[in-house]
């Protein structure tokens, strides 16, 4: 309807205003929409994993609306109140909550204005919304937000911080003649400089662009190997300042936190691998030694094995390998922390580099580690067994041992297996109890085992059990086994127990003792001796005999 | 509808009695009706504008004044007000006046009010001026900040000098609070390093310029802030991020500050120090450590910065001090720092010492401790970022004028013709001249440096001219 006034009492001026009114309240109303995002999007970084899809479509939808803003408007501006948001001179935003306000965390970090300009890049946002996460994470350690925006070198997102000392009038000398009246000294003169005579005080072509490619290298590492001699010497200086002695070890002890929290291995490694050297050094004096041995074991304290669990959590896709040859360097107190935290690990790598780990430090330390053989998780009580067993020293053997008499089965069975592993006269001495176990299964696996591992011993403990009357009343498959281990222990003596029961009268179960019988048969033909050859033709004659004799 | 003519004519008016509110208010006393009129009659014409034009912008922007997004013309009239304005908005970093309707006189009254009591753009109690607003409730009036690509050169001069004696006051402060046991503020100091980070990043001179202030009374705040400035150019130079800029900055100046546990009866000792008092000295970068340790108790330090504090007087070839019972590495920091360190020293007067090294002499007896006490390849850096003529250099230019060195040549094969502020010796207008301009008709350069001169000599006071 252009030209035509839709109501005529209304004056050309009100109208303007009216669309103008208009046209700021939906520029209001679209900032308003996109500060809620904004605070949303922020609240799920602080709360979401990184790799969390719902982290990713609020990102989407805060870039989508951005991009839309910074194209109709051009920039994106606002004040930050102790509690509001202020665009325009007016709130757009309002919380008071103090422990979620984002106005408030970013007020009480000296933020006063916040603003995106066009040309805002995807990976730009991404970072600065990070940011708010780091904080999140790293305020523990004082670290402030306006540093941590500040740092990033954002190129479409600016702020505006303030801290109140920033404000304070300071006195500005507009004369210097004060100070220069002080600089009574004479200054030598210098005839002019031939630039030729100094050809060293410059780079020769492209020198500086190799020092300037060099610097990086040096700068963005920290070398963790001189902060360790640095903080040493500064212990050795320090005499028996314990004042001293507890700032060093505090100020390393947050940079170990920061490099747990970070998964930095390397650097961890290269820290742990230092102090063995430093250990070894002669001219350690009690107090640096006692600095060195307190850095090892607070790697391995509750504390600090959680922390690491605690951000492996967090990021899953984590160097095994590395996180492995890092454990192995802990000291033995991490022997226990490390076995709770091999509950509380998800990844079958993780839990396996562990386990690993745990099997060097374990040598340390066999009592600790077995302490958890009382544990009432047999998860956990399996997993220290077989640790025991591929720490495979003698002084492991007592402490399996207690586990013969577990109520969870397969904590037994675990036992037994890794009892078969040694080689010491305890453990096979140890090995016929499981005979006796409640469990057919476990008996069976001893037989076997027995077998195996006794050889011709073993006839000692299973003829007497094969032959005695007991025996018959056990489970067809039990009574198989027993007897194929009974098989493989390659002696006469063996091939004769198989002879008795071969022979053995038959009043009832018939069927069962057929199979028994047949096995027996079978038993006696995988073994590789003249008497079992001799048996077996013996009874396949006697069979041959009954066989004619029913027939005719 | 008014003619453009009018409208321009209203917004002209809008300012000019805005200016003489801001000296009338200034004059008197609240309570006097002058102000109460002159508040009237300003209100009228933001009214008038608001009505006309449904908004009232008044922005700065480099040397000009706009309002509603038109540039006002500068006359004979009107330059005061205009100037006035300009120069009240400039002095608070404000960038931008929004009006909206409606505007009663209590909200234009508390605007002015705390726009006068202010600085920096901050209220009476210190908040910005902003905030300051919207807590007494005066929300038809806001305030935005100057944007930083328009500040020119002056406001930056004046920026960057109220960031170097923040600075000064803050090691000051750091060291009063250190023999006090009080705790020490390192926020203060990262957000100080920042903004000389910020500064240095978009103009070298400015702060360059300063680190030519050499305090005999105050030798150690002073020379730790003008350590700060050379290390941060140097690192700015091997492009350093502005992260680590501010680590490195934050090192720079705190290097010293195991020295304010150093009675100043051995640190300004005039004869020479006996073996105790050597061993005083000694023990400062090993102090400055622990003090930063006890500040880490609240902040978080990077092991950088500590580095920078232990190693600034270990030397190149690790043969200074503290002594080392194994050796290690000088840092990059340390490495840094300990040119900065060593360069402001010889260039400052010090009780002990007769003489003051010329910023040429410096560097030449620093080149000869190349590979032992500095880094060789670090100073040639530190040569490219201050020149073979440092700024504020005193030199005579071969047409015999006088002339401070103001800016260096960013061609490296051109490091011996800066930029130069000529001074002549009858004490005429300095300008500046550019000693890499050709002279086309006889070849070679227009004008050159013959020789480096004593400013103490001819009376020139080479830091006023940064300041």
């Amino acid at each position: 309807m252009q030209g035509e006034n839709p109501n005529p009492n209304q004056t050309p001026s009100d109208n303007q205003n009216r669309i103008i009114t208009s046209q700021l309240s939906e520029k209001f109303r679209e900032a308003r929409e996109l500060i809620l995002w904004l605070v949303k999007t922020i609240k799920s970084y602080r709360i979401y994993a990184l790799n969390n899809p719902i982290l990713t479509r609020f990102v989407d939808q805060l870039n989508q609306k951005l991009r839309f803003y910074l194209k109709k408007h051009g920039s994106f501006r606002f004040s930050i109140d102790e509690f509001r948001f202020i665009f325009d001179g007016e709130v757009i935003y309002e919380n008071e909550d103090m422990t979620e306000s984002l106005p408030f965390l970013m007020h009480r970090n000296g933020l006063r204005e916040l603003w995106f300009d066009d040309g805002l890049k995807y990976k730009e946002l991404e970072d600065f919304l990070k940011t708010f996460r780091s904080y999140e994470i790293l305020k523990d350690s004082q670290e402030d937000l306006v540093t941590l925006l500040w740092d990033k070198e954002f190129s479409s997102i600016h702020f505006w911080a303030t801290d109140d000392f920033l404000w304070a009038p300071i006195e500005i000398p507009e004369k210097m003649k004060n100070i220069i009246e002080k600089m009574e000294m004479p200054m030598g003169e210098q005839e002019n400089i031939e630039l030729n005579t100094l050809p060293r005080w410059f780079f020769k072509s492209g020198e500086f662009d190799e020092v300037k490619e060099a610097i990086p290298r040096e700068i963005e590492q920290v070398d963790y190997t001189n902060l360790l001699m640095t903080l040493v010497e500064v212990i050795s200086h320090s005499g028996k300042d314990c004042k001293t002695f507890e700032l060093v070890f505090d100020f390393l002890e947050k940079v170990l936190d920061r490099l747990l929290h970070l998964q930095d291995f390397k650097n961890l490694i290269k820290i742990l691998s230092f102090t063995k050297i430093l250990i070894s050094d002669r001219r350690l004096d009690s107090n640096e030694m006692e600095f060195i041995q307190k850095i090892t074991n607070y790697l391995g304290e509750p504390g600090s094995i959680e922390r690491l669990i605690a951000s492996l959590a967090r990021f899953k896709n984590f160097n095994h390998e590395q996180f492995q040859k890092y454990l192995c360097l802990l000291s033995k107190n991490a022997i226990v922390p490390l076995c709770e935290a091999w509950l509380k690990m998800e990844s079958v790598e993780g839990k396996m580099a562990i386990s690993n780990a745990l099997v060097e430090l374990g040598k340390e330390d066999i009592p600790a580690l077995a302490s958890f053989l009382e544990d009432e998780r047999p998860l956990l009580v399996l997993n220290v067994i077989n640790i025991l067993g591929k720490i495979g020293k003698d002084e492991c053997i007592p402490h399996i041992a207690r586990v013969k008499g577990h109520g969870d089965s397969n904590v037994r069975n675990e036992g037994l297996h890794v009892l078969s592993m040694f080689n010491h006269q305890e453990a096979k001495a140890l090995l016929p109890s499981y005979l006796d176990d409640s469990q057919m299964q476990i008996r069976i696996n001893a037989s076997k085992i027995l077998a195996k591992k006794l050889g011709t011993d073993a006839l000692y403990y299973l003829g007497p059990l094969i032959l005695s009357k007991e025996f018959d009343n056990r489970e067809l498959k039990e009574r198989k086994a027993y007897l194929e281990s009974l098989g493989k222990v390659q002696v006469a003596d063996s091939v004769r127990i198989l002879e008795e029961i071969l022979y053995r009268k038959i009043f009832s179960k018939r069927a069962q003792w057929k199979k028994l019988k047949s096995c027996i048969e079978a038993v006696l033909v995988f073994m590789d001796l003249d008497e079992a050859k001799a048996a077996l033709a013996k009874w396949k004659k006697k069979r041959k005999k009954w066989f004619f004799r029913l027939l005719y | 509808m008014i003619s453009d003519q009018d409208l321009y004519q209203t917004r002209l008016d809008f300012v000019r009695k805005l200016s003489l509110l801001i000296r009338t208010i200034r004059i008197y006393n609240p309570e006097n009706e002058t102000i109460d009129r002159h508040l009237e009659e300003c209100l009228h014409l933001i009214s008038a504008i608001l009505k006309e034009e449904k908004r009232l912008s008044l922005k700065v922007l480099m040397d000009a004044i706009f309002v509603n997004e038109e540039r006002l013309r500068i006359s004979k009239d009107s330059y005061q007000s205009i100037k006035l304005i300009m120069d009240e908005l400039k002095d608070r970093m404000i960038g931008e006046v929004l009006f909206r309707w409606p505007v009663s006189l209590e909200d234009l009254k508390g605007f002015l009010y705390l726009l006068i009591g202010s600085e920096w753009g901050n209220g009476g109690d210190g908040h910005p001026l902003g905030t300051q607003l919207i807590k007494e409730n005066i929300y038809s009036i806001t305030v935005k900040p100057f944007d930083p690509i328009f500040i020119d050169e002056k406001l930056r001069k004046k920026e960057a000098k109220k960031i170097y004696f923040r600075s000064i006051a803050m090691v000051k402060e750091v060291c009063q609070n250190l023999l006090e046991d009080k705790p020490l503020a390192l926020r203060k100091g990262k957000r100080l390093t920042q903004s000389m980070v910020d500064l240095l990043l978009s103009d070298k001179v400015a702060l360059l310029g300063l680190a030519t202030v050499k305090n005999y009374d105050e030798y150690t705040y002073n020379h730790s802030v003008n350590v700060s400035i050379y290390s941060l150019a140097l690192g700015a130079k091997l492009g350093f991020s502005k992260k680590v800029l501010a680590e490195l900055g934050l090192a720079a100046l705190f290097h010293d500050v195991g020295k304010a546990r150093i009675p100043d009866t051995v640190l300004k000792k005039p004869d020479k120090l006996n073996e105790v008092e050597w061993e005083m000295i000694r023990s400062h970068p090993m102090i400055g450590v622990e003090e930063i340790l006890e500040i880490h108790q609240f902040a978080e330090v990077h092991p950088r910065i500590l580095f920078g504090i232990f190693d600034h007087h270990l030397n190149f070839n690790i043969s200074g001090y503290p002594s080392l019972k194994r050796k290690k590495k000088q840092t990059l920091f340390g490495r840094i720092i300990t040119i900065g360190d060593v360069y402001d020293a010889l260039t400052t007067p010090r009780c002990y010492r007769k003489r003051v090294y010329s910023p040429v002499d410096a560097l030449k007896l620093m080149w000869k401790e190349c590979g032992a006490q500095f880094d060789p390849t670090l100073f040639k850096v530190f040569v490219n970022v201050i020149g073979v003529y440092p700024i504020g250099s005193l030199v005579q230019l071969d047409d015999d004028e006088m002339g401070i060195v103001y800016n260096i040549n960013p061609d490296p094969k051109l490091l011996d013709r800066p930029t130069v502020l000529t001074i002549s010796k009858e004490g005429g207008k300095a300008r500046t001249v550019n000693l890499s301009e050709p002279d086309e008709k006889a070849g070679g350069f227009k004008r050159s440096i013959v020789r480096c001169l004593d400013p103490k000599k001819y009376g020139i006071h080479v830091q006023e001219h940064f300041l």
